[in-house]
């Protein structure tokens, strides 16, 4: 490097070194030109399209052995200690923005974790919670964070100084409606729903206003009388039919259309007590974001009895298919399914197994399951297990391999059975259970199982095939986030602490460090200063590694 | 909880079954760092104490609130306090035998303590047994006995790792990766094995427990069965289970827990 080089490089290093970190504002055009701006991960998905796909290129297959640990946030009071970190981070312009459980945010500088300030939200008493009191992130609009919260409020947070703005009650806690998601803006509104699927809540999803906090709309997604498809339902099973929404949908700005999975029927486990398909449960819907009106809906498990919640990211992307371009929507289902459909129709493209299902004999050519077994008091074996063979774990896209990357569940099973339970509001409204081999919610330090009891893996689904093209098998299963880049690295981790690499193309290890905690978030990647980072929480922190 | 009638404890059950078995499982044992049967509860003792846990939830845990009334939350607990009894369960097909000579069956002809710890002597490669008449029914027992593949529990299985110079390694696994296995072998040495570095191993889907029946007479099994019954040391349930351990199949090697953090912890934050 000449003298003259050197002088310009200290020059850009002290103007990037004391140059204001938060930045100009995050307008929506900014968040739809994500692409353009890939040193910053605007949304939960890294994109609206759900792809989890980074286009930075300074961390390659070739250079990856050389991450290094940058620097480590841990969890402090008054969050909470969690073995289930489930936040995805956000990052504006050199601020990492990241939700610690319960509901505490705090934002830090990118580039060494010092913290600028904390917001800790105080969930009422009443808050309860199926599996774990967890939050998955933000979303952020103008110079506003909006984040959801266990105890069923939606509230908005100056991203500058942490300041409450502003919270909106959207669902009551002592009857089981809690905000688990991270909020997705669409435009000029943020839009949310409710978990609860195991209280019997009557779920939907609704759009609010970044600035008032005010409803815009709600679409039930169980409908209420006078409602298309209240008739899906016996009786008035409708009133405690769940439906619940705790994973963020996507958007499709040319079609104008944002797709949610919607959660399991209430009661879980008894389809007799709901006779009908339990619209919208275990489906995905595509809604107008302007006016939530119902544009088109999928259901992947009619009068779901094995708790199969669509709750997966619908992930958006053009391929060419069957010789011609087209827009279709990547879903890896719970029900062990991988779905492509139409998403501007909905109409079902194909559906192939990517684990072993036993629930159902096939689906037939409009994508509904045949010959589904039905669970009852005695209680049946089936595959795949209660916590499916994915579940709300971000899965990834990559345009340059073509491969959608499922962190998949294989070879569990469970056992599935009925029960007449009565509806009290606020307890758990299950209508049964299902036996669970391997931990759903909480895992031991230790994993003495068998391998019998099934493994958990990376898989890399050609999406244009329906087959899989290769596996990363782990000996415990995983509840990672996978991140897929531009040089053609698959980033993900799993319950046995390891965060790793794998080459896009042929899943093999390429990287690994122990970070000692179970993941169960999101991998996201970013820059300051032109510096690469890859980002992940495990068990009670938030590790961060770049190339020295 | 008194006065407690067969009514308000079948109550009870079908309540914990709605309510509380999805998380807990239908014995009280599914969580990794809680067993509700054990006869001893870490965040509460008095029957107030867990009945407000079952109303209020334990806040900053998974343990959520619930909607139960008083008299429904009491007959959680009195249901909860009758898990141990419940456990034990009645002698199926075992005679009564004699636990003295079940003693000196153990330490004898049945070369147990080669592989199984009581009360601090013994061998490491099988579970302790120092707390079994606890934690197991008899029919459990019985079964562990003359079936011992039947109904391995999470803990007690064995990992058999052969060398590349040919040599046999079989401990107990205590846990395990994509990478590597962690073994305890029967004189008590902790082993981590790189998978990549071994010939082979296998977690055999049969115990390496011989048969008894193959060596003892029934009526020797059953002096067994009956010393066992009375190995009653109390279970470890202090709040150092949290932090791990070999989860449900015994106890730490080297620890019994308790001791890891600070008695009460966060449980003076459940009211």
């Amino acid at each position: 490097m000449s003298n003259g080089l050197r002088r310009l490089v200290l020059v850009l290093v002290a103007a990037a070194v004391f140059a204001p970190l938060v930045a100009a504002q995050v307008s929506f055009d900014h968040i739809l030109a994500s692409d353009k701006t890939p040193h910053n991960w605007l949304t939960y998905s890294g994109s609206l399209n759900g792809q989890r796909y980074s286009t930075l290129t300074q961390i390659t297959p070739a250079n990856v052995k050389d991450l290094r640990l940058a620097w480590v946030l841990q969890t402090r009071s008054p969050a909470e200690p969690t073995s289930k970190y489930e936040a995805t981070s956000l990052v504006v312009d050199g601020v990492l923005y990241t939700v610690q459980p319960p509901n505490v945010i705090v934002a830090v500088d990118a580039r060494n974790g010092r913290v600028f300030w904390t917001y800790a939200h105080t969930p009422a008493a009443t808050a309860r919670l199926c599996c774990g009191r967890v939050n998955r992130g933000l979303a952020l609009l103008g110079d506003r964070l909006f984040m959801g919260t266990i105890d069923g409020n939606l509230i908005a947070v100056d991203r500058r100084d942490g300041r409450l703005l502003w919270t909106t009650p959207i669902g009551r806690p002592e009857a089981g409606y809690a905000v688990t998601l991270a909020p997705l803006v669409v435009k000029d509104k943020v839009i949310v729903g409710p978990a609860g699927g195991e209280y019997g809540i009557s779920g939907f999803i609704a759009a609010y206003d970044p600035a008032t906090g005010k409803q815009v709309w709600k679409f039930n997604t169980v409908p209420q009388p006078g409602e298309a498809g209240h008739d899906t339902w016996a009786g008035e099973s409708w009133r405690t039919g769940g439906g619940s929404i705790w994973t963020t949908g996507t958007f499709d700005p040319a079609l104008n259309l944002t797709y949610w999975g919607v959660g399991n029927p209430g009661p879980d486990w008894n389809g007799n007590v709901r006779a009908g398909d339990n619209l919208y449960t275990s489906s995905v819907v595509a809604l107008d974001p302007d006016t939530g009106q119902l544009k088109w809906h999928f259901q992947f498990t009619p009068n779901d009895e094995f708790d199969f919640d669509a709750t997966q990211i619908p992930v958006l992307a053009d391929v060419t298919w069957q010789g011609r371009p087209r827009r279709v929507m990547l879903f890896a289902n719970r029900n062990g399914f991988f779905y492509v459909l139409d998403r501007a129709t909905g109409e079902f493209l194909r559906g192939t197994p990517f684990a072993k299902v036993t629930w159902t004999s096939g689906l037939d050519g409009k994508g509904r399951p045949m010959g589904r077994v039905d669970v009852n008091e005695a209680g049946v074996v089936l595959q795949p297990d209660n916590q499916g063979a994915t579940n709300w774990y971000n899965p990834s896209y990559s345009p340059r391999t073509g491969l959608f990357y499922i962190p998949s569940w294989l070879d569990t099973s469970s056992r599935y059975f009925s029960r007449n339970d009565p509806y009290i509001e606020g307890n758990p409204f299950h209508g049964g259970g299902a036996s669970h081999d391997v931990p759903a919610v909480t895992p031991a330090r230790t994993n003495q199982r068998p391998p019998e009891m099934g493994y958990g893996a990376i898989q890399a689904m050609d999406p244009l095939t329906g087959t899989i093209k290769w596996q990363f098998k782990m000996t415990d299963v995983t509840d990672t986030g996978v991140l897929s880049t531009a040089t053609g690295l698959v980033f993900a981790g799993g319950r046995e602490g390891y965060f790793y690499a794998l080459d896009a193309s042929t899943g093999a290890v390429l990287w690994k460090a122990m970070i000692g905690g179970q993941v169960s978030a999101g991998p996201i990647t970013y820059a300051v200063e032109g510096k690469q980072y890859v980002s992940i929480p495990a068990g009670n922190a938030v590790f961060t590694f770049a190339l020295d | 909880v008194h006065g407690v009638t067969p009514e308000d404890l079948e109550r009870g059950g079908t309540i914990y079954m709605a309510s509380c078995a999805a998380c807990h499982g239908t014995n009280g044992d599914a969580l990794p760092t809680v067993d509700l049967g054990a006869g001893t509860f870490r965040r509460g003792s008095t029957d107030q104490d867990l009945l407000n846990i079952v109303r209020n939830g334990l806040p900053g845990t998974p343990m959520p609130p619930s909607a139960l009334s008083e008299g429904d939350a009491a007959r959680v607990v009195a249901y909860l306090r009758s898990l141990p009894e419940l456990r034990r369960g009645p002698r199926t097909t075992t005679p009564v035998g004699s636990a003295l000579n079940g003693q000196a069956l153990f330490k004898g002809k049945g070369n147990c303590l080669e592989c199984h710890i009581v009360g601090g002597v013994g061998g490491f490669l099988g579970p302790n047994l120092s707390s079994v008449g606890l934690t197991r029914r008899v029919d459990e027992i019985e079964r562990a006995l003359t079936a011992p593949s039947a109904d391995i529990r999470t803990g007690g299985r064995a990992a058999v790792v052969i060398k590349n110079d040919g040599t046999t390694i079989t401990g107990r696994l205590l846990n395990q990766d994509t990478y590597s296995l962690q073994l305890i072998d029967a004189r008590g040495t902790l082993l981590s094995i790189d998978k990549s570095a071994v010939r082979r191993w296998d977690i055999p889907r049969d115990s390496v427990m011989p048969n008894v029946a193959e060596r003892l007479a029934p009526n020797e099994i059953a002096d067994i069965v009956s010393y066992l019954q009375t190995l009653q040391a109390p279970v470890p349930v202090g709040p150092g289970r949290r932090g791990g351990g070999p989860g449900r199949g015994g106890p730490a090697p080297g620890g019994r827990g308790g001791a890891q953090l600070p008695a009460g912890g966060r449980a003076g934050a459940a009211q």
